[in-house]
Parts: structure tokens; sequence; C-alpha cells
């Protein structure tokens, strides 16, 4: 680092998040300092899907933050769009028995004054507006106002358009350290490296309890993995960004998930699929608790594909050119951390688990306001670490859901087929 | 095979994504230093041949440009399949030791 002064704040994590966050800074002109232990974009945010989605939220717990937040993407887009990759492609979620119709006929109904174009297409609506679709699905939800963009293209794009402002970057430089005295941050280290500084936003997904330990505080993040197909380019197939229903109860009660009788349920897999603009498909999704390791299971891929042609039943004709998978920050609630802690200058932005994308520019935003003062666009309260009181903390956080096992050698990688292919177990 | 260090090389490195060797170059200069760097930022190595046809290529230049051995540079993690396999294949289970056709 060529500065002699030293940085006003340091956001410790370089992916979607931590490049908001410096964004937003160096537009208001706050010396920043981007850290990462290894390249930006290198983790969650170079595997995972596009979505902005807004109508799978909740009214009154996230629904206003991803609201805001896709407000911000249009703003930017005028800016940065062709940068991030910006398309309005629209979202849907599909239905796949009456059952499911329902449910989501009443979610268009609920969610009918919040302004984002949201209605219910029966069948042969759902398939005029998705032709690819199969047949037989019951119906579909479509929200018009989401949109797509590339993850790993936007971080970089954001940290090169704040390095232009003035944001010092520093990849491949894992913190070891974060000082504090009298209960205030005061530096942060590198190795034998010591930067002081004032503020420390930890933006780390995945591995932010680690931070934060620093610090001595504890944070219930723990990885989430979820995999990915992703396909030859093709011509255009996929007009909108497409999920299942029952995502959201995949996303949202891992505890009736494991408990279910399908071995699909108990993986965690839903349909989730895009198409972006190089052409390629990016089908997930998964969700399991399996620790920090990143590998590839066949039998979680032989779900997500089978849920992706019972869906695009002409995906088989499809070659995959890769499958992988991502680790996601995954909280109690469902809700990411944001703001204060009570280590001052000590601010958490991480845990949005498989919304990240869709919550980057708002966690972005509030951080920034929260640093220079202004009027917060929304009241982080809701989203404040303290909203886990310690005796919530105590209470044993896995309940519930397995413990995190060591991973299994892959049996995709047993294969013939894959046999060359040098085992990368070890996330 | 030698690669030209002229800046305004137009030489297209990555076939199947049409990456020239001077945007591979801008990656290096944003910040990347391994191969899965230069992919993240230029694309070169997610088209069809993951890498096949130009990972060496990009290795290369990315230890000539950092002054370093090639045996220095990481490449990028290989992963499943080894070549574009119809989705249809994967959704059958299949036991260890059966080919895949």
């Amino acid at each position: 680092m060529r500065s002699r002064t030293s940085p006003e704040a340091i956001v410790i994590g370089g992916g979607i998040i931590g490049a908001f966050i410096s964004f937003y800074l160096a537009r208001e002109g706050v010396k920043t300092l981007l850290l990462d232990r290894g390249d930006f974009a290198a983790e969650t945010s170079a595997s995972c899907e596009g979505g902005i989605t807004i109508h799978n939220k909740t009214i009154g717990k996230d629904m206003d933050l991803a609201q805001e937040s896709l407000r911000l993407y249009r703003g930017l887009s005028r800016e940065l769009g062709g940068e991030i990759e910006y398309r309005r492609v629209g979202g849907m979620m599909i239905a796949e028995t009456e059952e499911e119709a329902d449910r989501l006929k009443e979610r268009v109904k609920a969610q009918a004054h919040l302004g984002i174009r949201l209605k219910w297409l029966d069948q042969k609506e759902a398939l005029e507006e998705e032709p690819c679709l199969a047949q037989d699905i019951s119906g579909a939800s479509f929200c018009e106002v989401e949109a797509q963009i590339n993850p790993m293209a936007a971080t970089f794009a954001l940290v090169r358009n704040a390095r232009e402002r003035g944001l010092l970057t520093s990849p491949f430089s894992k913190v070891t350290g974060i000082e504090c005295k009298n209960g205030k941050v005061v530096a942060v280290r590198i190795g034998s490296r010591r930067i002081l500084t004032r503020l420390a936003m930890n933006a780390a997904g995945v591995w932010a309890s680690d931070i934060a330990r620093m610090v001595r505080i504890e944070v219930p993040i723990i990885p989430r993995r979820g995999m990915l197909v992703v396909s030859e380019p093709i011509p255009p197939l996929v007009r909108h960004f497409l999920t299942e229903a029952s995502y959201l109860t995949l996303k949202l009660s891992p505890k009736e998930m494991e408990r279910s009788r399908s071995e699909r349920v108990r993986k965690g897999v839903g349909f989730v699929i895009e198409q972006t603009q190089a052409g390629t498909l990016v089908l997930g999704s998964s969700r399991q608790f399996a620790g920090y390791t990143n590998s590839v299971e066949g039998s979680v891929v032989r779900h997500i594909i089978r849920r992706g042609v019972r869906f695009i039943p002409s995906l088989r004709k499809i070659s995959a050119i890769r499958l992988y998978s991502g680790l996601r920050p995954y909280t109690p609630d469902n809700l990411p951390f944001i703001g204060q802690t009570e280590v001052e200058g000590f601010l958490m932005a991480a845990g949005q688990e498989g919304s990240g994308i869709t919550l980057a520019p708002i966690t972005g935003k509030l951080v920034s306001e929260i640093v220079t003062g202004n009027n917060p666009t929304i009241p982080v309260g809701r989203f404040l670490l303290s909203r886990f009181t310690s005796s919530l903390l105590k209470k044993s956080f896995f309940s519930g859901c397995s413990k995190m096992p060591r991973c299994k050698a892959p049996e995709i990688l047993r294969n013939e087929a894959y046999l060359g292919v040098r085992r990368n177990d070890e996330g | 095979m030698k690669v030209s260090m002229k800046r305004d090389s137009k030489k297209i490195i990555c076939r199947c994504e049409e990456v020239t060797e001077e945007e591979i170059f801008e990656a290096i200069r944003d910040g990347a230093r391994t191969v899965a760097g230069v992919k993240r930022r230029t694309r070169a190595g997610m088209g069809l041949c993951q890498g096949k046809t130009c990972g060496l290529l990009v290795r290369g230049i990315l230890a000539r440009t950092l002054a370093k051995k090639s045996s220095e540079i990481e490449p990028d993690t290989p992963r499943p399949p080894t070549r574009p396999l119809k989705i249809s294949v994967f959704e059958k289970k299949r036991n260890s030791g059966s080919k895949l056709r």
C-alpha cells in the first residue's frame, strides 16, 4: 500500500457485498481499503445464480430491503448496467400442484399493493410467457420488475469504479487480527502488518464468524452449500429467472426439509434456472449443511438435474459443461446482520444466504449511511446482531439440523467419464 | 508455444470465448494473479472446453507477466464433467465402474 495516511474504513471481504460497500463509501469520499484473503469475487459471489428476486421475500421481514435494493440496482444500471450485465428479465415462481398454485395466488394477492408488477398466470398464460416449460405445470406467479446480473462481473466492475474514486484494494491479504482498545476498533492486522483504522466492516460472508471472533463477538453464520450445473452456451431458451414454488420452503425451513421422506427435499433441491448473457444456462439449486467443503455430490446433482428436466424437458438434449458448488452464509432467522455491534467501529454486513445478490446494494448503502451519519434508507434495528441475545446464542444453534459432516468422496468422481479429473475435495 | 508480450496483442488465447491476450493483460492489471482470477475477469476458460486449450497458455502469460515460474501460478480447479455431457446422462443413478456412453 502506497498511501501514507490510514484508511478511514476497512472492508473485510471482497465479494459482491464488500464491493457494494466500497462502491458507496468511495462515492461518499470515505477513504476505504478493501481486503480479501484471496482474490476478489473468488468465493460465494463466483458460485451463485444472478437473480434479483423480490416476490419470494416476506413482507415485514426482508421485503422492504429487497425492494430498496432493486431500486438501487435500477439507478446503477444507467451507469454500470452493461458492465454488471443487468437485464430486467422478470421472475417466475412455478407451481407444480394445485396446492402450490393456491399458495402462490395468495402471495400475489397479499403483495398486490407493493407495486412490483406481480401477477398470477394460469397454465396457458405461463406457457405463453415461458414456452420452454413443461406442459403440465399448474401456473406461475410472474414479477416483471425482477432482474438478473452477472455477480462476478458486477463485483469487479464495482471495485474498478470505486478505485477510480480512491478506493484502495489489497487482495490476497488475510486479516489475522483486529485490535480494539476500550471497546473500539483501532487497527486491523494482516500478518505482521498493522493498519490503523477506526472502522472495520465484516463482509466476510461464510467466514464472517471467524472475523467477528477477532473482536470476541459470536456471530451465528454457518455455511450452506448449494450446487450448480452450467450448460454449454445455447440460443435463447429461458426468458425469465425461474424458480419452483417449493424453493421457498427449502430456503426458509431447514428442519422441515431434513425430516422429509423425499430424498430430493432432504438434500434441499429446488429448481432454479437462469440463462446468462453468455448464453449458458445456470441450473440449481440445493441446500445442505456440509461444513466448509465445496465439493460436488453426485446424488445432489442427479436431483437437481431431474428437477430441471421435470420443468424444462428440452434440457435433456443440452450438454452440461461444469458442475460446482458454492457456500452461502446462513443465519438462524434468514435475515442478514447489518449494522453496529457492541464493539464500536465494528460493523456487520453478512448473512444474506441465498439473497446475497438481491440484497447487496442495500447492504452497501446502509453501511455507508451508518458511516457517514446520513439517514438510513431503512432503519437497521431489525438487522442488528443484537437481535440475538446471548441466551439465544447459547441455545444450540444446530438443534434440528444435522451436524456438519466431513464430506465423503463425491461418488460422481468415481465414474469412468471423470477419470483424469484431479480431485479437489478440500474446499 | 511462444506468446508475444506486445501490449496491444489481439491474439486470441481462449478460442471458445474469444479472449485476446490484451484482455488477459488487462485482467492481470486489474488484479488477477491466478488462472481462475483471469477466468473470472475475462471468461477465458469458461467456454465449452473449460480451459483445456487456453489453461496452460494463460498460466504462461501470468508467469511471464508476474516474473514467476509457471509452476508457481495456481491453475484453475478442474470440475466434472471432463467433457460436455448431455444432461440426460445425469438423470440415472450409475454404479461406480459402469461406463458412460
